[in-house]
């Protein structure tokens, strides 16, 4: 938890209260300023708020890359961090008041558009390193992915083992459950925690999310069975259980990862947009003075 | 009737075994999982072979095409027997036999397993989403839509940019134009002429070559102050309603010294409505002795300021709330009953006898005849008229004596006036009448009626009512009036629409009501407007700045735009034309004198051209003709 906390409230807040700071003295530039014209970016508060935020946005990029170089020079990596996150929300207002409220179908709404997209990613960013590791380490009770797939392994081999001895329609579903078992996959199947999985049951493929229909199976079964067969039957199906435990464990844990990571696949890619729109917005501003 | 199949997992030096029990004699084979008998193994088909359980052995078919081998040889069929050993892709199937029974010992092959978590795909790294190259390639579809393709409309021109589907400078519009530039609509170039340059004032000029200047630019200087552009004042690209700065700041940086910001003026300083300035001057004309009127400026607050329009008029009378005796009885009059407002707003309707007066005022002449007027004119027609009128009545009493009273009203005189030509009063077409002609009698009996009627009406009752009768100013007549006129504009500095205070009473400002005398300015003061009006920052008043009653181009003034035009020899002339430069400046005479000798040469060497065109094609009578008449047209249309 500490690790996790500590870019937020790095050096005391240190950056959290200089955004605070730089969006108050701002607003209060916009509120008290008294432009010959309606607000917009060509006010001379305009062209100041539009340079500060411009450069912000430069740095802020730079900063991006640089906390991900763990060289030696001034400054921490959670130093960098905590500048970066506070800085691009202090941003979110000196780019809004540089508008002025002007907004059209223009390349220099769409400068704002993509900045308060890559903005809002980066929140969302913060907001999923705030939340998911520390619920990844309950869900998982501190073991590692790797950990729970091994306890998968194992009670597998129980499984099978067990089924060695059951009749031959439960070794088959067991068999057939165990093999096709589904979890993570595509981008969707990780961010959404997709269950794929199947059973072929009497020849036919079903669905076996949650493994519900193979544990259906094997409780349908129980009501027929007797004596040693069912006692059996009985410690399949309570293993079988902690089988489907410890998958559902482990789609939430990959969930929870790709959540994790799914902003930066556009928070970068848009951080670039960004820029480039960035460029046209300054050339346009200048090319028709 | 069920068979044992004993399954053996090497592992590491030690290893694993399963016991399976297959309770068919048909048992199946394979990697399926709805095999009786599985082998995890990815190579091994899903259905393989099938094992049938004899009493005297099993007999092993492997399906379709497949092959397995039995004691080192590759069959599709077998019949076994305890010790053989089939071999299934690496997997031994040993047959034993049991206490009786076949039983099979599979000795799965030593087949590295894979970890469970490889089989799935659990980050999402691992899926290589291109990021890198997702974002070079936004990088460079904003770059190429935003600044490449439509600055090449500054090669290939902008406007097959915007015909076509492409992105074009449209893209850049900082704004919506100001409602009167929307017709403008995406030619950008209009304003922007050269990229990378700030909108010029000639830019706008070039269409707003009528709007005027603030002050006598000959006598200050062409330019305001350095830097100065119409873009201080009118900035563009802010939506449809705004476009002109109606801050004070933008007035006061000059009005608030205006010796230190380095003009001579004998304006007074002002910077705030409320707070800061001048109190009214008015502009009132004055009469002066060779009686043309002059208009000069007056403080409002001045105790000799009277206004001398040469009119009697106490407007008290006229606003009596109890009525002021009219022909046909009391009547109450309103200010808007002689004030009306023109179209507009802004300055009021002249007031005149005709429309305002007369339906009282009657210009009655002879209390015998008292339905009779005289129209409303100078004091020449009317001696005319009356000369007229008594000649006729001595005429009609001696046609027909004992009547007093003339059937025919003579024609009244009237203003001619033709279209182009100075007013002349009909006096001047008169006929003359010859002096012998009628009798001593009559001339006597015409003067008698005539002096007693202009006495009455000069001196008694008619024009002396309204009118400054004075001596005469020639020997024609008895009488004098001085010239009438109202000042028409009495505020001509500031922009006043009376529309605007339409819910006001007209004596919330002029104090008519209460001046009984004619020489009263019923202007407002300042006071009187700051009542409801304050500067651009008042609390609690109607926030008013320097343009919400004054102009800056001046009506006064000269146009700040110079119509640039070329004449036939390319060299650039104003509307008057004049030789001037690209500003608009007229040029020297020594630069003049240049540009003549240029023009000369031009045209010596054109009327060459002519003769040698002439002499070249005479023989050919008609197309010498046509050709001579298109080269006069294509070359030189200015020439002729």
């Amino acid at each position: 938890m500490a690790m996790h906390t500590s870019f937020l409230t790095h050096a005391k807040g240190r950056y959290l209260w200089i955004a605070v700071l730089v969006a108050i003295l701002s607003s209060l530039a916009f509120i008290f300023d008294e432009p010959t014209e309606p607000p917009n970016g060509g006010t001379p508060l305009g062209y100041t708020l539009g340079t500060i935020g411009a450069i912000m946005i430069l740095w802020l990029a730079y900063l991006g890359r640089r906390k991900r170089n763990f060289v030696k020079g001034w400054g921490t990596t959670v130093g960098w961090v905590s500048a970066h996150v506070y800085l691009g929300c202090a941003l979110l207002v000196i780019a809004t008041l540089h508008t002025g409220f002007q907004f059209g179908w223009n390349i220099h709404t769409l400068a704002y558009v993509l900045m308060v997209c890559v903005i809002l990613s980066g929140i969302f960013g913060v907001v999923a390193y705030r939340t998911y590791p520390g619920a990844r380490n309950e869900l998982k009770k501190t073991k590692s992915l790797d950990d729970i797939f091994l306890q998968v392994e194992e009670v597998d081999a129980q499984l099978l083992r067990m089924a060695s001895d059951a009749p031959e329609d439960i070794r088959n579903i067991l068999n057939s459950a165990i093999e096709r078992t589904v979890v993570g996959g595509g981008f969707l199947d990780q961010v959404r925690a997709r269950d794929n999985s199947v059973v072929e049951l009497n020849g036919r493929v079903e669905s076996n999310k949650q493994q519900q229909r193979a544990l259906d199976y094997l409780l349908g079964r129980a009501r027929e069975l007797q004596g040693d067969q069912l006692k059996l039957l009985h410690d399949i199906i309570r293993i079988f259980n902690t089988r489907k435990r410890l998958l559902s464990i482990i789609r939430d844990d990959i969930r929870m990862h790709a959540v994790t990571s799914v902003w930066l696949l556009f928070h970068i890619p848009i951080t670039f947009a960004l820029i480039a729109s960035l460029i046209a917005h300054v050339f346009a501003v200048f090319v028709y003075w | 009737m069920t068979h044992l199949v004993r399954i053996i997992q090497a592992k590491g030096p030690s290893r694993e075994v399963r016991n399976l029990n297959v309770a068919t004699d048909n048992a199946t084979l394979g990697r399926g999982t709805d095999q009786s008998i599985q082998i995890a193994d990815k190579r091994v088909p899903l259905e393989h072979s099938t094992l049938t359980f004899k009493d005297d052995g099993i007999h092993i078919r492997a399906n379709g095409s497949l092959k397995f081998a039995v004691n080192n040889q590759t069959k599709g069929r077998a019949d076994l027997k305890a010790g053989d050993i089939v071999d299934v892709l690496g997997h031994e199937i040993h047959v034993l036999e049991e206490a009786g029974q076949f039983v099979l010992e599979i000795h799965l092959r030593d087949v590295e397993k894979e970890a469970l978590r490889d089989k799935f795909t659990t980050r999402l790294w691992q899926l290589s989403i291109p990021t890198r190259t997702f974002s070079w390639a936004f990088f460079l579809l904003i770059i190429i839509i935003g600044i490449v393709i439509p600055s090449a409309g500054f090669f290939t021109g902008m406007q097959p940019l915007r015909d076509s589907p492409l992105p074009d400078d449209g893209i850049w519009l900082a704004g919506e134009l100001h409602g009167t530039h929307a017709f403008m609509g995406d030619r950008c170039e209009n304003c922007h002429t050269v990229p990378f340059v700030p909108a010029q004032e000639v830019d706008c000029l070039n269409c707003h070559l009528s709007v005027n200047h603030h002050f006598d630019t000959d006598a200050l200087g062409r330019d305001y102050f350095i830097g100065d552009t119409c873009q201080d004042c009118h900035r563009e690209h802010n939506g449809p309603e705004a476009i002109t700065r109606t801050d004070q700041e933008s007035c006061t940086a000059c009005h608030a010294d205006l010796a230190h910001a380095g003009y001579e003026s004998d304006l007074q300083a002002a910077t705030d409505f409320l707070e800061d300035h001048p109190a009214f001057k008015v502009s009132m004309l004055e009469m002066q002795e060779d009686q043309t009127w002059e208009l000069n400026r007056f403080d409002i607050w001045d105790d000799e300021l009277e206004e001398v329009s040469n009119l009697k008029f106490p407007h008290d009378v006229h606003m009596d709330p109890d009525g002021v005796l009219g022909p046909e009885g009391d009547i109450v009059m309103e200010c808007m009953d002689c004030h009306a407002v023109e179209k507009g707003g802004m300055r009021m309707k002249t007031v005149t006898m005709e429309q305002h007066c007369a339906s009282c005022h009657e210009l009655t002449f002879d209390p015998s005849a008292p339905e009779r007027v005289v129209p409303h004119g100078a004091p020449d027609d009317l001696m005319v008229l009356l000369r007229g009128y008594y000649a006729y009545q001595y005429f009609q009493e001696s046609a027909d004596p004992g009547s007093t009273t003339v059937d025919v009203a003579p024609e009244p005189a009237r203003e001619a006036r033709r279209p182009g030509r100075r007013k002349r009063s009909v006096s001047e077409f008169q006929m003359e009448i010859p002096n012998d002609t009628g009798s001593a009698e009559a001339r006597d009996f015409v003067d008698e009626q005539v002096a007693a009627a202009a006495e009455r009406m000069f001196e008694q009752r008619t024009c002396v009512v309204c009118h400054e009768v004075v001596e005469p100013q020639n020997e024609s007549l008895n009488w004098g009036v001085l010239p009438v006129k109202l000042t028409p504009d009495w505020m001509p500095l500031a922009e006043f629409s009376h529309d605007s205070h339409i819910n006001m009473s007209c004596e919330g400002c002029h104090e008519a009501a209460w001046s009984d005398w004619e020489g009263d300015v019923l202007m407002p003061d300042i006071g009187s407007c700051r009542t409801c009006h304050g500067g651009e920052h008042a609390e609690g008043k109607l926030q008013s700045t320097c343009i919400s009653c004054h102009e800056f181009h001046l009506d006064t003034q000269g146009p700040m735009g110079v119509l640039l035009a070329i004449d036939e020899y390319g060299f650039l002339i104003d509307q008057f034309g004049n030789y001037v430069d690209e500003e608009g400046n007229i040029l020297p005479p020594e630069e003049v004198a240049l540009i003549e000798e240029e023009v000369r040469a031009i045209e010596a060497e054109y009327y060459e051209d002519q003769e040698y065109f002439e002499s070249e094609y005479d023989e050919d009578e008609e197309y010498d003709e046509e050709d001579g008449n298109s080269e006069e047209g294509d070359g030189d249309s200015g020439s002729n």
